[in-house]
């Protein structure tokens, strides 16, 4: 099977990204978000097949119902969640949490897509989790921007990148990949001396927020 | 200055063979499959042929972080930022982009023609 070789900068976003999820987050604890990425990869890795062959680690059983139905909706169908599902599972979760739930899905997605891609199989399941209580902090300054949850306003630049302010410790640890992954060359830069031009990167963007039905 | 790029081609509804940049076909095949979870290997090496060892690191790593980016932005129903919606109107008749369920997210009756149409100062807290 052909493989991709990856540098130095990606290996090293993938593993800071995976001791960030082994410790406990803002709303939930390690046990807790290690069971979040083990169900959000899972959902991943069986994209291709039918729901009715997917199956779930056991280990997901420690989260609630809510929590549950949050993981599946981002990892396998993000597309189609609207203000009124947002609203149901924010009722019944708080914002703090949904948005941990969020973030966390969408890094253990990354690193699934990543994996796969590369063909390296990489296993993103965290695999040692630290002891330590969530800290259940919310930060000041936020705001009604019109979104699903409340975020950092007012806020100087794009909105997906105040998306997950509310939950800092999740913003940071989805940033830790992401940043490196897509916009290490500057995303104010229009020229890249990168192994791709800008515009290849784009198309590649383009593509798979198409897919995936991100009017964002 | 610049390329021609044909936007149909880039969300899916084109010729993947003009693409207008090199390596085009080869990354929107190999990005399609990775999304779908489809088999990569004959993908991975045509992908490689065309731009090369790092450059589909790279492109694996774009489709990492956009999976990972299309997520949070639906997941917590951000808006469009104002100065993309103005400058997008046109764009997003020509793809039918408004079609997706995320575009209730943004009041797009708001839009005004003539607004700030700087994306990069926009996404300038996203790089640094």
């Amino acid at each position: 099977m052909a493989m991709i070789s990856i540098g130095h900068e990606y290996a090293a976003a993938v593993e800071a990204t995976r001791a960030r999820l082994g410790v406990s987050g803002t709303w939930f604890d390690a046990d807790e978000v290690r069971a979040i990425v083990a169900r959000a990869d899972a959902r991943s890795r069986q994209r291709s097949s039918a729901p009715w062959h997917h199956e779930l680690p056991d280990s997901t059983e420690i989260l609630g119902l809510s929590a549950r139905a949050v993981i599946d909706r981002i990892a396998s169908d993000p597309g189609s969640v609207d203000a009124g599902w947002a609203a149901e599972q924010i009722g019944d979760l708080g914002e703090g949490p949904y948005v941990e739930l969020v973030g966390t899905t969408a890094v253990a997605v990354a690193l699934r897509l990543f994996a796969d891609a590369v063909g390296v199989g990489v296993v993103p399941v965290v695999t040692a989790a630290e002891p330590g209580e969530p800290s259940r902090d919310t930060p000041d300054g936020l705001g009604d921007i019109g979104a699903h949850v409340k975020m950092l306003e007012p806020f100087p630049f794009a909105n997906v990148a105040r998306a997950l302010s509310q939950v800092p410790t999740a913003n940071a640890t989805f940033y830790t990949l992401v940043r490196p992954m897509y916009s290490a060359a500057g995303f104010d830069e229009l020229v890249w001396k990168t192994p791709l031009s800008r515009p290849q990167v784009e198309l590649v963007a383009a593509r798979v927020a198409a897919m995936n039905e991100c009017f964002y | 200055m610049g390329i021609e790029v044909d936007l149909d081609t880039a969300v899916g509804s084109g010729d993947p063979a003009a693409t207008g940049m090199a390596g085009g076909a080869e990354l929107l095949a190999f990005a399609e499959a990775a999304v779908k979870g489809a088999s990569l290997g004959g993908l991975r090496r045509a992908l490689i042929a065309a731009v090369g060892m790092d450059g589909a690191a790279q492109a694996a790593a774009t489709v990492a972080a956009f999976s990972g980016l299309v997520r949070v932005a639906d997941g917590t129903g951000i808006p469009i930022d104002d100065g993309l919606a103005s400058a997008s109107t046109e764009i997003r008749g020509q793809l039918d982009l408004d079609s997706f369920a995320g575009a209730g997210n943004s009041d797009l009756r708001a839009v005004v023609a003539g607004g700030a149409n700087d994306p990069i100062s926009l996404f300038g807290g996203a790089s640094s």
